[in-house]
This record gives C-alpha cells, sequence and structure tokens, in this order.
C-alpha cells in the first residue's frame, strides 16, 4: 500500500538500531513472508526519512563483525510513527466496515 | 525550504554514492548467504541474490533523486553531461562554432552594409534638406559655376566638395591620405560637430585668401597621431605645405558620401591649393 513502507520502516526501528539489510529480513519474517521489501524502494526510502530527520544513521559493526550503516528513529521519527498509526488504524478500521457491510 | 533538510542533504550528498554501495554490497552478501543456507550451490545463490536485489544502477538513481535540488539543479547537470559530450567530439564542435562564426559573422555584415548604403544618414543637421545638384549631365561642376550658383540665391545655401589623394608627411615618409577639400561653408551648411578643437566655417576662411587649416577624422587622428591629446597644437605636412590641425570630427561622424567612407583630411579650398581655382578657362571641377 502507498506510503505504508516509511510506517513499517519507522516501527521496526522503534524496536532498536538496525541496518538496511536487518530491516527488510524483520519486515518479511514478522509479516510471515507477506511483506517483501523491495531493496529498490528501501534505500531510496532510507534516505528519504534520513534527510526529513525520522531516522539518524551512524556506522556501525554488524554481527558477523563487519561495518554496516545502521538507522536509528530520531524523537521526531518517534512522534511521526505515533501520528502514522492512528492514521493507519483509522483507516484500516474504516476498510473494514465497508467491508463487513451486510 | 527547510534549511535543516538543505543542511542534510548538502553534508549528505556527497558520498553517498560510496555509502549506498557499500551497504547494497552488504546485502548481496547477506542475501547469497541466506540463499546458500537454503541449500542452493555458491553461483546458484550468487545469481539468486543478484536477481533478488535488481538493477543497482535504478537503486542509485533512485538514492539520489532524494538529494535533488529541483529544476536548476537538472538544468545544471544537464549543461554539465552537454559539456562532456561536446568534448568527446571536437571536432564538431569546432566545425559548429566556425559555422556558426561565420554564419552571425555574414549577418552581421549583411545588415550593417544594408544599414550603411539604405538606411544610414549622414551625420547633418538636416539630412533631410540636403540634395545633391548635378548641372546637365555632369558628375562634376567647374568652380567658377559653383561660385555663381552660390552668389543667385537658387538655393538657401550650396557647398561644393572635392574628393582628393594628399600626401601627408610622416616623418620621412609619404603617406597617400584620403582628403576632402570643401567650400569654406561645407559644415556650416551640411552640419556635424567636432569632437575636439572646432569646425572651420565661412567666416575664418573665404577664398580666395589662404587658410592652412585642417580638420582630422576620429580615425586618422587614432590611427596617425595615437589619440594624442596635444594633436590640436600640432602641424600637419599635405602636399609640402603645413597646415594646423584645429579640429577632429567625432567616433560615429558619417560622411556625405556614405558607406561608412570618411576621409581622413577636410580641407577648405584655397588658392594655395589650386592656384587657378577661380578660372573660368581652367575647369576645376567640384562637385
Amino acid at each position: 500500500v502507498q506510503g505504508t513502507l516509511d510506517m513499517l520502516i519507522l516501527k521496526t526501528l522503534s524496536l532498536g538500531p538496525m541496518h538496511g539489510w536487518g530491516i527488510s529480513r524483520r519486515i518479511q519474517q514478522v509479516s510471515d513472508e507477506v511483506l517483501r521489501v523491495e531493496e529498490g524502494s528501501l534505500y531510496p526510502a532510507l534516505r528519504r526519512l534520513e534527510l526529513n530527520g525520522l531516522i539518524r544513521a551512524e556506522w556501525g559493526a554488524s554481527e558477523n563483525n563487519r561495518r554496516a550503516r545502521f538507522y536509528c528513529l530520531s524523537v521526531t521519527g518517534r512522534r511521526q510513527l505515533v501520528k502514522e498509526k492512528t492514521h493507519w488504524q483509522g483507516l484500516s478500521q474504516a476498510i473494514a466496515k465497508v467491508m463487513e457491510m451486510t | 525550504v527547510n534549511p535543516v533538510r538543505l543542511w542534510r542533504v548538502f553534508i549528505r550528498r556527497r558520498n553517498d554514492g560510496a555509502i549506498l554501495q557499500e551497504e547494497l554490497q552488504a546485502h548481496l552478501e547477506s542475501l547469497t548467504r541466506e540463499y546458500s543456507e537454503s541449500g542452493c550451490s555458491p553461483e546458484e545463490a550468487d545469481r539468486a541474490a543478484r536477481r533478488r536485489l535488481g538493477n543497482l544502477t535504478k537503486v542509485h538513481e533512485d538514492c539520489r533523486e532524494n538529494f535533488m535540488l529541483g529544476a536548476i539543479e537538472t538544468v545544471f547537470r544537464d549543461a554539465r553531461y552537454a559539456l562532456r559530450a561536446l568534448r568527446k567530439t571536437p571536432m564538431l564542435v569546432v566545425v559548429a562554432a566556425l559555422s556558426l562564426g561565420l554564419g552571425i559573422g555574414v549577418n552581421l555584415l549583411v545588415y550593417s552594409l544594408f544599414q550603411a548604403v539604405f538606411l544610414g544618414t549622414p551625420t547633418a543637421a538636416e539630412p533631410e534638406r540636403l540634395v545633391r545638384l548635378r548641372l546637365d549631365q555632369n558628375s562634376h561642376t567647374a568652380y567658377p559655376i559653383l561660385a555663381a550658383l552660390q552668389r543667385s540665391e537658387a538655393a538657401v545655401a550650396i557647398t561644393g566638395y572635392r574628393d582628393m589623394q594628399m600626401n601627408w608627411r610622416d616623418g620621412d615618409r609619404r603617406v597617400d591620405t584620403f582628403a576632402q577639400v570643401v567650400t569654406p561653408n561645407f559644415f556650416d551648411v551640411v552640419g556635424g560637430r567636432a569632437s575636439r578643437g572646432r569646425l572651420f566655417g565661412p567666416a575664418e576662411v573665404s577664398v580666395p585668401k589662404s587658410a592652412r587649416i585642417v580638420v582630422i577624422s576620429y580615425r586618422f587622428w587614432q590611427r596617425r597621431f595615437a589619440s594624442a591629446p596635444d594633436v590640436l597644437s600640432r602641424t600637419v605636412i599635405i602636399n609640402g605645405l603645413s597646415y594646423s590641425v584645429i579640429g577632429v570630427l567625432p567616433t560615429d561622424y558619417r560622411s556625405i558620401i556614405g558607406f561608412n567612407v570618411v576621409p581622413d583630411l577636410y580641407l577648405p579650398v584655397t588658392t594655395e591649393l589650386f592656384p587657378n581655382v577661380l578660372d573660368n578657362r581652367d575647369s576645376w571641377i567640384w562637385r
């Protein structure tokens, strides 16, 4: 769904700093392999979020001890996540109501 | 425009290509590892991972788009790209530049010729009231007849001029110089101003009295006197006689000859120049 990738990334990062690979893996696992984040949209989205100040990026060591770029949520990002979450809940409830109409 | 965001764009844009490269490389390796753990051969795993990741150039491009500053930057990039492309084909650039230059040059030439021949009016007080007189079918008229015409009040004023090649002595060289010998009232009738000094008039010159004065063109002053500021105190030797320079014409002076031709020297007619100028039998001709 359009615009939800940013929200998914923010939500994933709210659990802790993660690198690109970790984010795509986590989303895929949690969604039981239903949501597959295209790498072609993940990295541009990370740039977009970073430039908008919603996430911060810094170098760190990955689990196999390689240099990796870790992303973490900023204060603005946390606030944005809350906003998008409410918006999303409203939207999905609305869609559910329409779909369950008799 | 958010200045904080702009600042982030500026500090991040330069090295983002390298960062992304590293991230994608790590991503690719993790993917490959995942594929081989699921039982693929190393080659298959590598191939599958690359396929999964897709077109890396496209990813780079999509990421770079976030650092774009809009239309101005795109134009700037396009211009740089055009320059790079031009550098690859120097012969084409040379040929294009030459033909453009030639075309513009010819265009300019044609227009300035047109302007000089058809549109330009001479530097004159009232160019629309200037009339060129020709008697019978002759191009030139004898001076006594001209003088008689001047006295006759057939026109408001009549002036005469004659183009001549004259010798100007420059040190020990003799330089052929284009001169116009004119009746004393020439500048009064035609009009015009001097950019330095003054022009002569009938008050100070009267035929046949001698007045050894000369007005020079701006070009002549520039080229032969190197624009010397003290030119008005100098004398020049023309056809063996010394004349004092009394004035310099302005740089945009347009003579009645047209075609952007301006004589180097304007001299008032004198009996010294033409001892028999008043003699009817010897037909000095004027036009």
